[in-house]
Formats: structure tokens, C-alpha cells, sequence
């Protein structure tokens, strides 16, 4: 109807009749004012894009399913807008898409895979840690000698990385034909694993309608697990990667596909099923388990390497020391045994302690500073005795020498009134005393001296009693000489007045060797 | 000598396909419906007559009017099996026409159409006529029920005995 509408513009209208235009104007405003305003509103609808937006957005579902009914012509149009939203989001976020269009995969490799890895993981991880005092050394002295900032060589050798799995699978079917895992590393169904790889990789290659080229390698990231996929003409070799593995991998992982495929062409195309024919692949597949030696990197494998130096230096030093320490426990336990009057009883050699149980003749000699002398320092070693009599002949000898020397000691040669003659009995028994004490001194390796010291008794003058004694002494050494006294040296002392009427022993001892 | 297959489910949605592999492969049935997204992939292990055969089971999302079944998905099978749900006529229809178009994908290799949910007698709607069309027309027709697991287990052994060395 608003296009009947006369405009304005060209209504004739009589000349200066205001009252007229007015009229009209009250009558096109009557007639045609709803219309006018519903055209007000869509100009602006068209005009304003957000309104327009809106108006769109309150239609479009309805829009869609009507045209949905019609035909495939809308899907068709949409189909390239949508996958380009898709490729999008798959290259920001691939993990994203594995898990909205493939959901059962994404757990289940990670399942798969993932998890039985873990435990091992924190194993490296720590003995990662552990080691980081000696590696951090290491890189310190790395950064001094290239002049690199110590930061860019621990980023450099914090690029961890292992291949952990690798799988050959044939393409067209996706079935597993060999499975090879890093030691230390379990799986839980390789099969699953293949047959969703190739899932995976076909749906990523068809959704974009990239030819899969025969030297082509994709990468999958499912969580924190990445997947490198070689493809060959039949086979697909896909290696489990952790951490940063340097991109020349990849063309390992090429390489062993091709060979893998020229040695097995025959069995590949067509692949009657049976793995067991690819079982020689073992070995090559072997070689891309990178890392099987030094499987957390070499610059870890080098902190390790100094590590195992270190223990190395130090079980060196250890051996050495306890040589050490053996050679002078020896030594000890050595003069111990020789030590006259000492019986051994229990040694005990400890890492830093050593303990000692003997015997000791309270006449040995004190064992006091024995260790010391040995080379230890001091209470590096505990030496306990107990007391016994030892019947080395040197210490019966000690034993007798005091009786022996007290005896003769206390012996009296008697001599008749104002006489210096010596009764040979009296000399006899005199020499005896004197020889026994002498042979012990000797058995101890000891000189005996024997003064005699002769006496008169307080009767006569002082003078002749001092002659008198003299007398007597000088007169016994020499009837005593007459007898054998076992080395013992004889010395006539001077005379004592006011004692006895008789002659006396004072005994000594003296070293013996220096004559 | 262990061989290994690879087979595919395919037919309309919520005809039972991945309920027959779990009764299948688990020995288990859930009355709930999870629609399939994409692929699923199992594998069973089973021994029939001498061989050991692993299979590795391919369950596709099943098709409805929005999406269509990635049939890219069948090449490298051993075989197919196609399901129809019983008491849904029209989904015996969807598994015929599929059969014919998976060919392009996977070659001429062993089929076997399940007709499932054969424990809903009172629900039946596929005519028994049309089945005995198919039949004679080379389609090997099981019926079976994920629910009882009434003939699950000989359904998939028989495609599996078809795809072992020596058979035709
Ligand atoms: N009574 C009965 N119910 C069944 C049987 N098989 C499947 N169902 C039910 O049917 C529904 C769909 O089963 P699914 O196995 O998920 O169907 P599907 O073919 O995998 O479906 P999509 O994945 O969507 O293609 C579920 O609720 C099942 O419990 C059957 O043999 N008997
Ligand atoms: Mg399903």
C-alpha cells in the first residue's frame, strides 16, 4: 500500500492556503500515520546493523531448519565456513578437537599411555632434583667456558625429551604390527592405541582434505602426550614423545619407515594380519627408543656421569683411608702382642673406633700412649685391661727380685767380738742371698749391686770400731767373691759404728749393657 | 598363529551397535543411550577352530538426518556388520543402503546384517517378508539382542570364520 501513497512533494497544493495544506497534511496523517511509523521502524531495522543483527538472529534457527528441509544447498554452503572454524581451532588447540569429535579416544589414550608412565616419570624427575646441585655446577662451568648466559645453557639442557613408544602400524587397517617401549616404561593395549592413532590421523587428514603424503609427519598432542606420526606408503610409525626431542628425530623415524617398508613391502600390501612376520622390525624400532642409555638427556646423563665420579673419588678415598687406619691398627695390635706381660684379648675395629680387651701383668709396662704411638689420635681407640700374673719369665723374675733383694737386705753376717775374719758359712750363706737376687735382677734384665756395709757395735773407741767396720765389709766381699753370684757387682761401702757387730746388704739395681 | 582383524559396525543411530560390541567384548548391557561421536574402537580376542584371532572392533556413529555415516572409516576391514534395529523399519532400510555404499570403501569383503532387539517381540516392525527378500538376495540375516545376547556371539563369529585364511 505505501507505494499508492502520494508524496508530498507532488500533491497540488492551492498557493498560499495554509488552512488547505494543513488540512491535508492532517488527513495524510489519518489516512496512512500507522504505515508510516511500521516504515519508520523497518528503515532503521535495515539501516542500524545492530538491529538488523538482531532481527537475523531471532529468525536464523528457523531459518536453517526450513532451509534444511528444502535441500543440502544451505549444509553445502556452510561446509567450507565451518571447517575453517574447525582447522582454526584444531591448529590452536588440537587436543580440543580430538576430545569433541573423537571423546573416546582422548581419555583412553591418555589412559593408555599416559598413566603408566607416570610413577617412572617421578622417578626421573626426582633423581632430576636430587642431582641438581652437581649439574647446576656443571652449567656453571659450561656458561664460564663458552661465555653463553648461564640461562640459555639450562634452558638448553632443560629440554628433556624421550621417545617412550613406538608403534608400527599398518595404515589401511590400523592394526598394530610392532610395539617397542623404553625400558622402564609399561603400556596397557598397544592394539587400541594403533587402531586409534590411525583413527586420529585419517579423520585429521580427511576432515581437511589433505592428502596424507608418503613422507608426511604429523604431530597429535592428546594432554601432555605428544605423538609423532611418520607416515610411509602402507605403514604409519608413530613414536610416544615426551618433552622436547630435537627435530632430527623425525628423520630417523623416516628413515626406519622407509626401510622398514622396502624390506616388507610384500607382507604390507596386502597385510594378511599376522604380526608375527614384522617381528625383525624389532631392533630398527629399537634404535628410534632414543635415550635407551641415556634416556634423560644427555647433559642429566653427564650430571650422573659426575656423579658416579664423585662416588667413585670418594669409595677411593674411603678404601684409602681405611687402608690407612688398618695399617695402624695393625701396628698397634702388633706392639700390643710384644708387650711383655699383655695377652690380647679382643680387638674390635670399628669405622672410627676401635676397642681393645688384654690382660696385664701388673708389672708390664703401662699401656697408656700405646695407641698414640701407633698413629691414632687421642680416644680413637678404647683400651680396657684386666689384671693377671704372667709367667714370662721375665715377670716371675720381677716377682722374685723384691723377696730376693728384701731378703738379703735383711740379712746379718755376724761377726766374734773386735774380729774381722769371716766364717766361711757366714760368707756362704751371704753369697747366696746375693746370688739369688742377682740371678732375678739378671733374668730381668737388670745388674745387681750390692753394697756391704760392715758395722761394729758401740763398745771399743769410736776409731777403732770405724776401722773395725770397714774391716769386716772388705773382708766378706772378698770371702764372697770366693763364691758364685751371679754377676751381682760387690761394693764395700764404709762402715756404720753403733749398730751391729756384723756386716749388712743394701742391694741395687742397675741396667744392664752398658759395660 | 594369531591373526588380526579389523572389522565395522555401521547402521542408523540407536540401533544397538555399540551395545553388540559390548556385549560382545565386556558381556555387559546398559538400558541407557550414550550416543556414539565419531569412532569408537575395541578389540576382542576370541578362538575359533584352531586360530586365534584378534579383532579389532570399529563402532562408527550411527546415522540420523543431520550427519551421515563416515563411511572412510571401513577401509582396511576384514568385514561389516550392519545393524537394524527391529522395532524401526526404516533403519533396515539405512542399513541396505549403506552396505552398498561402504563397497566403495572396504571392496567385497564378508557382511552380516543384525537385525537387533529382537527381545521387543510386541514392538516388532520389519517385515518378515522383506527379510526373506534380503536373504535371498545373499544377505546372511542374524537376529539378535544386545539385551539377552541372544545370538551376539555367534553373529560375530560367523563374519569372523568367513574372514580366516582359507575361507571365501
Ligand atoms: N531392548 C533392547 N534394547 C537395546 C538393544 N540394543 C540396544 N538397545 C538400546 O538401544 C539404545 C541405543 O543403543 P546403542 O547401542 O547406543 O545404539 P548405537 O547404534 O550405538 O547408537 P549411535 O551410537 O547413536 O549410532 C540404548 O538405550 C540401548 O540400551 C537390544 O537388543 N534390546
Ligand atoms: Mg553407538
Amino acid at each position: 500500500m505505501p507505494a499508492s501513497i502520494p508524496s508530498s512533494g507532488s500533491a497540488p497544493v492551492p498557493a498560499g492556503d495554509a488552512e488547505r495544506d494543513q488540512a491535508w497534511a492532517e488527513l495524510r496523517r489519518l489516512l496512512v500515520g500507522p504505515e508510516r511509523e511500521q516504515i519508520g521502524e523497518l528503515r532503521s531495522r535495515i539501516e542500524d546493523d545492530s538491529e538488523r543483527a538482531g532481527a537475523v538472529a531471532r529468525v536464523l534457527p528457523s531459518a536453517v531448519d526450513a532451509s534444511l528441509e528444502r535441500g543440502p544447498e544451505l549444509r553445502r554452503s556452510m561446509q567450507p565456513m565451518v571447517r575453517d572454524v574447525i582447522e582454526l581451532t584444531l591448529k590452536h588447540d588440537p587436543a580440543l578437537v580430538i576430545d569433541t569429535v573423537l571423546p573416546f579416544f582422548g581419555t583412553l589414550i591418555r589412559r593408555y599411555i599416559t598413566n603408566a608412565l607416570q610413577d617412572f616419570m617421578d622417578a626421573v624427575n626426582q633423581a632430576q632434583e636430587r642431582s641438581v646441585s652437581t649439574r647446576s655446577i656443571a652449567w656453571r662451568v659450561e656458561a664460564w667456558r663458552t661465555g653463553k648466559p648461564y640461562a640459555e645453557i639450562v634452558l638448553a639442557k632443560s629440554l628433556l625429551y624421550r621417545i617412550e613408544q613406538i608403534f608400527l602400524i599398518h595404515r589401511q587397517t590400523g592394526l598394530k604390527l610392532q610395539h617397542r617401549v623404553a625400558r622402564g616404561v609399561e603400556t596397557k593395549d598397544a592394539d587400541m592405541v594403533s587402531g586409534m592413532l590411525t583413527a586420529i590421523e585419517d579423520f585429521i587428514h580427511d576432515s581437511f582434505s589433505t592428502a596424507i603424503g608418503e613422507k608426511q609427519s604429523d604431530t597429535i598432542q592428546v594432554g601432555d602426550l605428544r605423538v609423532w606420526v611418520q607416515h610411509g606408503r602402507h605403514a604409519l610409525l608413530a613414536a610416544v614423545v615426551r618433552g622436547a626431542p630435537p627435530l632430527e628425530l623425525k628423520e630417523r623415524l623416516a628413515q626406519v619407515v622407509e626401510d622398514v617398508e622396502r624390506k616388507f613391502e610384500d607382507r604390507l600390501n596386502p597385510y594378511a594380519g599376522d604380526p608375527s612376520v614384522f617381528a625383525p622390525t624389532a631392533p630398527e624400532l629399537d634404535s628410534c627408543l632414543l635415550g635407551r642409555g641415556d634416556v634423560e638427556t644427555g647433559g642429566s646423563s653427564r650430571n650422573w656421569k659426575i656423579a658416579g665420579g664423585l662416588a667413585a673419588s670418594a669409595l677411593l678415598a674411603a678404601a684409602v683411608l681405611w687402608w690407612w687406619d688398618g695399617a695402624r691398627w695393625n701396628r698397634l695390635l702388633a706392639s700390643l702382642r710384644n708387650e711383655p706381660g699383655v695377652v690380647l684379648t679382643e680387638a674390635r675395629r670399628g669405622w672410627y673406633y676401635h676397642e681393645i680387651e688384654s690382660l696385664r701383668d701388673p708389672l708390664a709396662n703401662p699401656l697408656e700412649g700405646l695407641p698414640e704411638r701407633a698413629g691414632f689420635g687421642a680416644n680413637r681407640v678404647s683400651v680396657r685391661t684386666g689384671p693377671f700374673l704372667s709367667l714370662d719369665a721375665r715377670f716371675v723374675a720381677m716377682r722374685e727380685l723384691e723377696p730376693r733383694r728384701r731378703a738379703l737386705e735383711d740379712l746379718r753376717i755376724a761377726f766374734a767380738v773386735d774380729s774381722s775374719v769371716v766364717d766361711r758359712a757366714e760368707a756362704e750363706r751371704a753369697a747366696a742371698a746375693i746370688r739369688s737376687f742377682a740371678s732375678s735382677a739378671a733374668a730381668t734384665g737388670q745388674r745387681a749391686i750390692v753394697e756391704v756395709l760392715g758395722s761394729a757395735d758401740s763398745t771399743g773407741t769410736a776409731t777403732r770400731n770405724t776401722v773395725l767396720a770397714a774391716m769386716r765389709a772388705r773382708e766378706l766381699v772378698k770371702a764372697v767373691s770366693g763364691f758364685e753370684t751371679a754377676g751381682a757387682v760387690l761394693r764395700a761401702g764404709s762402715g756404720e759404728t753403733g749398730a751391729i757387730r756384723g756386716v749388712r746388704f743394701r742391694a741395687s739395681l742397675e741396667p744392664r749393657g752398658n759395660e | 598363529m594369531i591373526v588380526q582383524k579389523k572389522i565395522c559396525l555401521l547402521g542408523a543411530y540407536a540401533v544397538g551397535k555399540t551395545s553388540l560390541i559390548r556385549r560382545f567384548v565386556e558381556r555387559m548391557f546398559d538400558e541407557r543411550y550414550f550416543t556414539t561421536v565419531g569412532v569408537r574402537i575395541d578389540k576382542k580376542e576370541l578362538s575359533l577352530d584352531g586360530h586365534d584371532v584378534t579383532m579389532m572392533v570399529w563402532d562408527l556413529a550411527g546415522e540420523d538426518d543431520v550427519t551421515r555415516v563416515d563411511l572412510r572409516r571401513c577401509k582396511g576391514a576384514s568385514g561389516l556388520v550392519f545393524v537394524a534395529d527391529g522395532c524401526r523399519a526404516h533403519t533396515l532400510e539405512t542399513a541396505v543402503r549403506l552396505a552398498a555404499e561402504a563397497e566403495a570403501f572396504a571392496g567385497s569383503v564378508p557382511c552380516v546384517l543384525a537385525v537387533n532387539k529382537v527381545d521387543l517381540a510386541a514392538e516388532w516392525e520389519v517385515e518378515e517378508s522383506r527379510l526373506d527378500d534380503l536373504a535371498a538376495r545373499g544377505w546372511k540375516i542374524v537376529r539378535t539382542s544386545a539385551k539377552t545376547g541372544h545370538n551376539v556371539d555367534p553373529m560375530f563369529e560367523t563374519l569372523a570364520r568367513e574372514m580366516l585364511p582359507g575361507a571365501d
